[in-house]
């Protein structure tokens, strides 16, 4: 079907990790991912502990790389907010 | 056609290891799971595969949590607050030990302060179960 399209609310390691599935059972179609922070996906883990500890780390040092065929035709819209409208999603 | 799943600690999901109630399960491994499988089911149509085949196969992450505190090393797998008895079947918790938790006759899930390998040995006992 060539008009599907994968909208991803959200960027957060679970979001990153249904896209990466998505390409790898073969879905070959647009994707974007809409998310409020302004940086792409990164690792949080270590925000609690290694990186708070370390001088001269940023972004770099915890940053998910793209995989799995994420690196092309995908959309990153950084930096959105979002309302969930209940009443209407009822509709669908 | 319009196809929405959810993913993350935000979810309840059935778990075939267990029984068929949906549960949240907010355990590190499960952005990861549940996205796995998110991302297959949004897969499945678009590349031309079978919906149902995927449909059958049972959703069952083994959960596991582990916590290293100085020299004490915790370690978890399956749903231990679904047991209703505990058992401690190695060691001892003043140094080391495995406990086992039990629904009914069934293995829910199993703790260990050290012992690792011990503990990593129940990871075949989960097992999805054919009604």
């Amino acid at each position: 079907m060539a008009n599907q399209a994968l909208l991803i609310v959200g960027a957060s390691i679970a979001e990153l990790r249904t896209a990466e599935s998505a390409r790898r059972a073969g879905y070959e179609g647009p994707g974007t991912f809409l998310r409020a922070e302004t940086h792409r996906p990164y690792n949080r883990l270590p925000l609690s502990t290694g990186l708070l500890r370390t001088h001269g780390q940023g972004l770099e040092d915890v940053a998910f790389s793209l995989r799995s065929g994420l690196e092309e035709g995908v959309d990153w819209v950084l930096d959105v907010e979002l309302e969930c409208d209940v009443a209407r999603g009822r509709r669908w | 056609m319009l196809l929405v799943v959810a993913v993350g600690d935000v979810v309840r999901y059935v778990n075939a290891l267990f029984d068929s109630i949906p549960r949240r399960v907010e355990h590190w491994r499960l952005p990861t799971e549940t996205g796995k499988r998110a991302g297959q089911v949004l897969a499945v149509q678009p590349a031309g595969g079978d919906a149902d085949v995927l449909a059958a196969t049972s959703f069952a992450p083994l959960p596991s949590f582990w916590s290293d505190q100085y020299e004490a090393n915790l370690l978890a797998f399956g749903m231990t607050y679904l047991a209703g008895r505990s058992e401690l079947v190695a060691g001892t918790p003043d140094t080391e030990c495995v406990i086992e938790d039990c629904r009914g006759d069934d293995l829910v899930g199993v703790c260990g302060i050290g012992m690792r390998s011990a503990v990593q040995s129940y990871r075949s006992r989960f097992v999805v179960s054919v009604a």
